[in-house]
């Protein structure tokens, strides 16, 4: 280290230093050794060290020193908290704990403000999981985030993130949660899932808990919400709620659907009835008032159920015979129903035997109202003269082409 | 303070003007504080009882101090202490420890050195202290004390050469250096006005500042003025 030396005068000595009027004209403190009380006027030197190092040798240093804890640090992030897996938990608050090998909880991070009170209200580092959730739902429940009077709903998505050891039990999961529910007089439906990783990834990227983007995706195939911001600000239960909402709007729907083909048909139309049951590719524009509703309904249940892929269970299907078989599910009425829809069909039937020549009546005020329809007709009553076999055409649309309402059905030709 | 003016003061002393006594004591307190503390090796306070007799020693010297002999008052003043209170060590340590004549005469001679060599150093010293001691006195009416030099002083050569130039510039206008002296308060709006020297920098060298202008306001301190000298390096003493 450079030193340098201080020459003056001394002008002052108090109890710690002593007063150096130096040559080049400043003044400079210098500390009081024992024993050594300089006088006043009497010439000292002082052999300083230079604080001021090379700019080279301090830059190195510095320089030495980052990596040497940025390696420190790493290695200790390595062996400590190695994230074996990742437990979201939704009921309001929003947690996340990230568990170790021993499924001991590493950090638990809060994912909403009601979740950073549960947060702070729980020491979790190193606790055992199971504990740390028991510890959530009894604070979630003296917090007022479940209640007695309200059913809650809480679910849990596990997330392998190394294969290196034994994930949590789902059993033993639910097992904690629903006997701290027991002991608190609490009703809440309780789930637990596994995801993958790149899910949990998705779930970070939107900025929600698993759970919540479970549900965001399956409202968005429904097309209930259409932005990520929607769900954000809602809960679990709010979300579910809304799932469950549309779920009960469509049974009611498809129910009408075939409640209302059975009422028209019992009452003004008893034809159209006939058709539809005959073949569901019937275009005629008596039926071209349903379609919309049907199809409405019936193409997203399609994309819905090859979205989901298994991850939900659907009762709705992508082919037409399930499609078929779906509605006749739909329509399953009560009891009552069933005996005023077996008379309905029972006057339908009557009246089918009877009506060739009321359909073709009600086909040609149909085909009033659709010009087009009608010329396709026409030019389809054309090809049937010319030899073409119906129910073939008829088996090939319905396999096919369902959807494809323009297209003219020979079934409809008296 | 001069020879002359020191001659007259202990002429009144003598004539019986205690109060200039008592002037006298304050003005050379710092000195006798520092006296004491060099001679006992280690640093005393007003209350210590080597403090005291180095006190009555400086009395005394007041009473005894002949111009004639052309010896320093400063030197005489130390002579006097260094005595007073190596006789007080004696009669301490006979009182507590006895020692044998054989013991006693090596110790007095080990002393003997000692004082001479203290005194041989502050015979050179002497009107260094002098100096020294009047402008302490100076400072002390400005509330400026040596110990707060330090962090008032510049670190850097260019900025110690800057305001060496301002101290020049400023006991260049006499109204300045009156107002200085007189109302104890640095006129920077005034000088800043008339130099063109930003005020940050005098109000942060400001103690300094007028350390150095005091200094210059006394040629008469040559060695004192021989550390202000504005050039490559000042002249040793």
């Amino acid at each position: 280290m450079k030193k340098y030396t201080i020459e003056g005068i001394v002008t002052k000595v108090t109890e710690s230093e002593y007063v150096l009027f130096c040559d080049d004209g400043t003044f400079r403190n210098i500390p009081l050794t024992k024993d050594d009380i300089p006088m006043m006027g009497e010439r000292k030197t002082y052999t300083a060290k230079s604080r001021n190092l090379p700019l080279r040798i301090v830059s190195t240093v510095a320089m030495v020193a980052v990596l040497f804890i940025a390696f420190l640090a790493y290695g200790g992030i390595q062996n400590h908290s190695k994230t074996n897996y990742i437990a979201a938990i939704d009921i309001n608050p929003s947690l996340e704990a990230h568990l170790d090998e021993d499924l001991n909880v590493i950090k638990l991070l809060p994912l909403n403000t009601d979740g950073k009170q549960i947060a702070d209200s729980i020491e979790s580092e190193g606790v055992d999981f199971y504990q740390v959730v028991d510890f959530i739902v009894s604070e979630s429940v003296s917090k007022g985030y479940l209640s007695v009077n309200e059913k809650g709903r809480i679910e849990t998505t596990i997330v392998k993130v190394t294969s290196d050891s034994n994930p949590p039990s789902e059993r033993e999961l639910k097992e904690v949660i629903q006997t701290q529910l027991q002991s608190k007089n609490i009703v809440a439906d309780v789930q637990v899932f596994n995801e993958t990783k790149e899910f949990y990834d998705q779930s970070e990227r939107a900025g929600v808990s698993m759970n919540k983007y479970r549900h965001y995706q399956t409202l968005r195939d429904q097309g209930l919400v259409q932005d990520i911001k929607e769900v954000k600000e809602k809960s679990i239960k709010q979300l579910q709620d809304m799932i469950e909402e549309e779920d009960e709007k469509k049974v009611p729907v498809k129910t009408e659907q075939g409640k209302g083909d059975s009422g028209e048909n019992a009452k003004p139309n008893p034809e159209l009835r006939q058709n539809q049951s005959q073949s569901t590719l019937n275009p005629k524009g008596d039926q071209t008032e349903h379609k919309p509703a049907l199809d409405d309904k019936q193409e997203p249940s399609d994309n819905e159920g090859g979205q989901q892929k298994g991850k939900k269970p659907s009762n709705k299907s992508s082919s037409p015979e399930n499609e078929a078989s779906s509605n006749q599910r739909s329509s399953d009425p009560p009891p009552t129903r069933e005996e005023n829809k077996a008379n309905q069909k029972a006057e339908t039937e009557d009246s089918q035997t009877n009506s060739n020549d009321n359909t073709q009546q009600k086909n040609e005020t149909s085909i009033e109202s659709q010009p087009e329809t009608e010329t396709n007709a026409e030019k389809k009553d054309e090809s049937a003269s010319k030899g073409e076999t119906i129910p073939e055409e008829e088996n090939l649309d319905s396999n096919h082409n369902k959807a494809n309402k323009n297209r003219p059905s020979s079934s409809s030709k008296p | 303070m001069g020879d002359l003016k020191l001659k007259e003061i202990l002429l009144e002393i003598k004539n019986g003007n205690e109060l200039e006594r008592e002037r006298l004591i304050r003005h050379y307190q710092p000195y006798i504080l520092n006296a004491v503390g060099h001679i006992c090796k280690k640093y005393v306070t007003w209350s210590s009882d080597e403090t005291s007799i180095g006190l009555i020693a400086f009395n005394r010297a007041i009473d005894t101090f002949e111009f004639d002999k052309g010896r320093a008052f400063v030197n005489y003043v130390y002579l006097l202490i260094q005595r007073d209170i190596i006789d007080y060590f004696r009669k301490e340590k006979r009182h507590l420890h006895p020692a044998s004549d054989n013991d006693q005469l090596v110790h007095d001679k080990a002393e003997m050195k000692a004082s001479l060599e203290s005194y041989q150093q502050s015979t050179n010293t002497s009107a260094l202290v002098e100096e020294i001691l009047e402008l302490d006195e100076k400072l002390s009416k400005f509330n400026i004390s040596f110990e707060q030099l330090e962090s008032h002083s510049p670190k850097h050569r260019k900025t110690r050469i800057k305001v060496m130039e301002m101290a020049s510039k400023f006991i260049q206008h006499g109204d300045l250096v009156d107002e200085l002296v007189g109302k104890k308060v640095f006129p920077v709006s005034s000088f800043t006005k008339r130099t063109g020297f930003r005020p940050k920098s005098i109000e942060r060298y400001r103690k300094y500042l007028i350390t150095i202008i005091m200094i210059k306001l006394h040629p008469e301190w040559r060695r004192l003025s021989t550390f202000v000298q504005v050039g490559p390096g000042s002249v040793k003493i």
